[in-house]
């Protein structure tokens, strides 16, 4: 309780003019910042050519011709497809399981509050941007050359990008852990160690859950690209059949990544709910 | 023994929590520590437990053992809280874990970390349930904690002390969050497995009825300092009257101000809890001799909602 008033608590009288003086302030406050952010958007579609409307209209009548050519979708080569699928299903996986046991070491030196000493902390930062800072595509080219064609150069990719976005996620929500249970483990006598372990794992497992799910349905997405570059999965045939303008062969493929995106985007809805 | 000596803790940039506090506590007694929000309980429950480290002085644990200064996750350290256990005002469980599993967090000090991976062992489960028995929730014990009521979650937490064996039980108002009813049953729950174990209990109370029921020997703190140690009915009007900083005089004249509008006229919350606590501390101090029973629970409930 706090200490006992003895003089009459005298609450200070608001001004109202004031306040509605205040409240009319931030109504302009708010438009104001509206109108700056309007602003850099049309600056930004200026600079990127988005106004140009002869441009637009150019291209539209390509885009029509083109979508016309892809109608309707051939699925004659199916069965050719059912591996390269398989592939891309495999190697988000593959790919988010070696995001994931990277991430954990790495997040936990990664997180101020379990990390042994700043200058780990700083380290492991520094090795998570840079991860993140290198596109899945540009990796998986570094892969197919050092490990060759197939979907072996898309796990890696894959695994490698995530570990710095999914670590990232990992040290930060073990910074935002409630405190007191941590304490209340270390209380008993807990080496540091037991108190991660005990206090901090716990309470971070839900969003780790979450981000590695959402990470593995990214990654999915990801994989039917990574083909493109020679890392193996559905991605490689798209596109071998836009090089040789199979367009109704590309609208098939792209309808079937479509469900499988779509199945993909609900198995993780369905998991991540349970893991709340 | 737990002996504190000299001990002052300072908070930066200026706080003095604890100030010169000289302390010893023997095996068995059930002591309570009484004063203010801010007087320097929980810093001094803290410093028993080297949660805290004093700023100055020393804080000497069984053996004779110097405890402060040591690195924060020192070997020795870990023995000594292993057996001082914590039971603390908001549980600080692990709410999305279940009871038993709570209970297993006590049981730690002393285990090499690769255990946690392993499955718990017969011998530790038994004991983890033997410990929630004690509390009497063995049947809630593989619920999850977010499904237990405020005062089965202090069970759970006075049953991870207890699996902990401990010597001394280190009790941060403990009841504070419960209403009357359950802070007595959590209170002689408290008081019946220290004295089956011959465990010291150090507890932190605002409630000086509850101090009266339950001590055995009563510190009082203001402002960091001791101002009182010694059996409760040694407790007089005058130092309750330091403790809270009052005295009758100050509290009947807030009682009668006119500016305060008396209850149940609706009055903003802040006001209305300070004439509560106003109110039933000026009982405290104007009646020399509190009756327990009926009397005492409704001034509980009173201090409670204040």
């Amino acid at each position: 309780m706090t200490t006992i008033n003895t003089q009459s608590p005298t609450p200070p009288k608001p001004d109202m003019h004031q306040l509605i003086a205040r409240e009319r302030r931030s109504w302009y406050l708010g438009t104001g910042q509206l109108l700056v952010l309007t602003l850099i958007i049309l600056g930004a579609w200026w600079f990127a050519d988005v106004l140009n409307a002869r441009r637009l209209a150019d291209g539209t009548g390509d885009i029509i011709s083109l979508t016309a050519e892809a109608m309707p979708p051939d699925f004659s080569n199916w069965k050719d497809w059912i591996r390269p699928l398989f592939d891309s299903l495999a190697m988000s996986v593959a790919g988010t399981a070696i995001a994931v046991i990277g991430s954990v070491p790495i997040g936990l030196l990664a997180a101020r509050n379990t990390s042994p000493h700043p200058t780990v902390y700083f380290a492991m930062r520094g090795v998570l941007n840079f991860l993140r800072s290198i596109p899945e595509l540009i990796m998986g080219i570094i892969f197919v050359a050092a490990v060759g064609f197939g979907v072996l150069p898309g796990v890696l990719a894959l695994g490698l990008h995530s570990i710095g976005m999914v670590g990232k996620f990992f040290a930060e929500s073990i910074e935002h852990v409630d405190e007191a249970p941590v304490e209340a483990v270390t209380s008993t006598g807990a080496s540091r160690l037991q108190v991660i372990l005990h206090g901090v794992i716990p309470q971070v497992l839900p969003q780790m859950a979450d981000v590695t799910i959402y990470r593995w349905e990214y990654n999915f997405r990801q994989s039917t690209v990574m083909g493109m570059v020679g890392a193996g999965g559905i991605g490689f045939e798209l596109i071998g059949s836009l090089r040789i303008m199979q367009y109704q062969e590309v609208s098939a493929i792209l309808l079937i990544i479509l469900v499988m995106v779509t199945g993909v985007d609900l198995l993780s809805g369905v998991l991540r709910n349970k893991f709340k | 023994m737990l002996h504190l000596q000299n001990v002052s803790v300072t908070f930066p940039p200026d706080v003095r929590a604890l100030d010169n506090v000289n302390l010893q506590f023997r095996q068995g007694q059930f002591t309570v520590l009484l004063g203010q929000s801010g007087a320097g309980k929980s810093t001094l429950l803290r410093c028993l437990n080297l949660l805290q480290s004093p700023t100055q002085g020393l804080v000497v644990g069984d053996d004779d053992q110097c405890l402060s200064g040591l690195n924060k996750h020192a070997p020795r350290l870990r023995q000594h809280r292993r057996h001082t256990a914590m039971v603390f005002q908001m549980h600080q469980l692990i709410l999305r874990q279940s009871a038993v599993k709570n209970v297993l967090v006590g049981m730690l000090a002393g285990q090499l970390a690769y255990k946690s991976l392993m499955p718990n062992t017969k011998a530790d489960l038994q004991w983890a349930m033997h410990c929630l028995e004690r509390v009497d929730l063995l049947e809630k014990a593989r619920t999850r904690c977010d499904q237990l009521s405020g005062g089965q979650r202090q069970r759970v937490g006075i049953a991870r002390a207890l699996a902990q064996r401990p010597r001394y039980l280190l009790a941060d108002e403990p009841v504070a969050s419960l209403d009357p009813g359950t802070a007595n049953r959590v209170l002689s729950l408290i008081q019946k497995v220290c004295d089956q174990d011959q465990i010291t209990a150090i507890v932190s109370l605002h409630q000086v009825e509850l101090a009266r029921a339950y001590a055995q020997r009563v510190i009082a703190l203001a402002d960091g300092q001791v101002i009182f140690d010694g059996p409760p009915n040694a407790l007089s009007d005058e130092h309750l009257a330091r403790i809270y900083k009052t005295n009758q005089q100050t509290v009947n004249a807030s009682d009668d101000h006119p500016s305060i509008p008396k209850p149940p006229t609706t009055t903003p919350k802040e006001i209305e809890d300070e004439i509560q606590l106003a109110q039933s501390v000026q009982r405290y101090v104007g009646s020399t001799v509190l009756r327990p029973g009926h009397d005492q629970h409704r001034q509980c409930r009173q201090q409670n909602q204040s």
